[in-house]
């Protein structure tokens, strides 16, 4: 082999070598799914009855957290987090779509669950679909959602809950990362921190 | 004599500075109560709509010479309201009531984000950012400590 030949090929191989170290290793800061599972695009009807998937489009990434709009902690602290993550990517949030879906189909309309993740910011799309829809969704996610008969009690004078107070729901509280072939790439799990996600993203798009 | 004068208006000046200053440091702790039984700091709710479900956070200390057990919350915009828990278990969220809390003497009470929460049920007027609203703890010894809760976007809420 001639010897121009074979400094091309230590070129080349070294070259190659160089950019697979450079390439993003994928989501780091959240639990990384390996290999990526597939899950399917849901449908929901928006406010105005125009169908929403939840898939995201080419180039984009979706980040999907199951909630409810009667939720007093958990839902609006993780939405709090979207913002401050959608500040952080600035104008790389173009890629994401941030997608709530409520697990209480019952109480949250369409329009209420709209209305509600768009309370956070404008584009953070808020979905509700029928019973069958938030299961199915659910079950392709792994994630669960049992409603409670009254809020369990930490000692024996607890209260009953009163009319006004309704019911509460135990969920999975932690956030999926969909890429744009429609597969979970990452969870963040509740109280790993904002920046986990921020970072993950920052890192990806 | 105008010199003279000139002096004594910086002085005033200077004295209303320090005075201004020094009182904005006294509330730099943010104390929602100046004194009583219990000491609120870092209190602050959600903007919410009417109807629906509110929260908020208070940090409280004894700053009595004895035990305390707060049993009730109250606030004329609310239906109802009641401290409750985050609870992570097996990858789920869940909802602990807290009913009757006690605080040791010299001891906090520190509520936040995917913890310890105020929650507000059926809420008779929206929160919006920049409102105050009153809420009102109950002791088992029948005192009552009233605080002003400032409504704030949690995302600038440090």
């Amino acid at each position: 082999m001639p010897l121009s030949t074979r400094i091309a090929l230590t070129f080349l191989a070294s070259a190659l070598l160089a950019l697979t170290a450079c390439a993003p290793a994928g989501p780091s800061r959240g639990v990384k799914l390996d290999p990526p599972r597939s899950v399917a695009a849901f449908t929901f009807r928006g406010p105005t009855g125009a169908p929403i998937s939840t898939a995201p489009g080419p180039g984009q990434v979706a980040v999907i957290f199951f909630g409810y709009t009667h939720c007093p902690d958990v839902c609006p602290t993780t939405l709090a987090d979207w913002q401050r993550t959608k500040a952080r990517l600035g104008a790389k949030s173009e890629k994401v779509r941030f997608l709530f879906v409520s697990i209480d189909p019952e109480r949250d309309t369409p329009a209420i669950a709209a209305r509600y993740a768009a309370r956070f910011d404008p584009s953070f799309i808020g979905l509700s679909g029928d019973a069958a829809t938030t299961s199915a969704m659910l079950a392709a996610f792994g994630a669960s959602a049992a409603r409670d008969a009254a809020p369990t009690s930490a000692t024996a004078s607890s209260t009953a809950p009163s009319a006004t107070t309704g019911y509460l729901v135990s969920h999975s509280a932690q956030l999926f990362l969909v890429n744009d072939r429609g597969q979970i790439i990452a969870m963040y799990p509740f109280g790993l921190g904002w920046d986990a996600l921020a970072g993950d993203l920052e890192d990806l798009l | 004599m105008t010199r003279t004068r000139l002096g004594r208006r910086a002085i005033i000046a200077l004295v209303t500075l320090v005075a201004v200053s020094t009182g904005a440091a006294a509330c730099s702790g943010r104390p929602a109560t100046p004194s009583g039984p219990l000491t609120v700091r870092n209190a602050w709710a959600r903007p919410a709509d009417s109807g629906a479900i509110g929260g908020a956070y208070v940090t409280i200390t004894n700053t009595d010479t004895v035990s305390l057990t707060l049993t009730g919350w109250q606030t004329p915009l609310a239906a109802q309201t009641d401290v409750h828990e985050t609870m992570q278990m097996e990858g789920m969220t869940h909802m602990m009531a807290r009913t009757d809390i006690t605080l040791p003497r010299d001891s906090s009470l520190v509520m936040a984000p995917g913890g310890v929460h105020v929650m507000l049920t059926g809420l008779t007027r929206a929160l919006r950012t920049g409102d105050t609203i009153p809420l009102t703890v109950t002791l088992r010894d029948g005192r009552t400590v009233p605080m002003r809760v400032p409504v704030r976007d949690a995302a600038t809420t440090p």
